[in-house]
């Protein structure tokens, strides 16, 4: 069997509790694996001002997974994302073919934890005045 | 961030990275040209996918104003 790495990144409606946005994540995580596939990073990045709405929606609430599975995992995985009223949005990308699982498992941990980096020096530099006049 | 690029170094672009990738958007909401961008033919068509998807999820706007 073939075994892909896929990054599916889902938008649910913002005014959902912690527990449902919990609930939610656990079954996403339970088609994930009743199918054979593993999740290998779980990243929520929470509540997001919309660049455009969506189902009338300004704000979303971002998740985002990285994982391994069968080439037939993915359309599950959006056949019930599609059914989910609370999500509004999701992408999912491969990102490698017949992929070495824990392989991909190493360089998942570690390109997830230089984005988080990055992220949170660019949110950092948001934070503060700018400095000239540049853009 | 360098605004000089090595033609040697391969750049890579993430499409949920929207603070990186609305340098090479226009007030519009275009995508830069190359010629602008300074990319390889290679990174820009990458740059383009990156901000098509990030245009999905709504972290780039499709057009402004």
């Amino acid at each position: 069997m073939i075994y892909n790495e896929y990054e599916t990144t889902y938008i649910t409606v913002p005014e959902l509790g912690e527990d449902v946005q919990q609930q939610l994540l656990e079954k996403v995580g339970d088609i994930i694996k009743e199918n054979d596939g593993e999740v290998f990073v779980q990243d929520p990045w929470g509540r997001r001002r919309l660049a455009y709405p969506i189902n009338n929606h300004n704000h979303g609430y971002y998740v985002c997974l990285n994982y391994v599975g069968p080439s037939t995992l993915p359309a599950e995985l959006e056949r019930v994302m599609r059914l989910d009223d609370k999500i509004i949005r999701y992408l999912t990308v491969k990102l490698g073919y017949n992929i070495n699982t824990d392989n991909a498992r190493e360089e998942a941990t570690v390109r997830h934890q230089q984005w988080v980096e990055k992220r949170e020096a660019q949110a950092a530099s948001m934070d503060r005045p700018r400095r000239g006049g540049s853009r | 961030m360098s605004s000089t690029k090595n033609k040697d170094e391969e750049v890579h672009y993430d499409y949920k990275d929207a603070y990186s990738l609305r340098r090479f958007i226009s007030e519009r909401g275009k995508i830069m040209p190359r010629r602008m961008s300074r990319n390889t033919a290679k990174a820009q068509r990458e740059l383009a996918t990156a901000i098509k998807r990030a245009r999905i999820l709504a972290l780039l706007p499709h057009l402004a104003e």
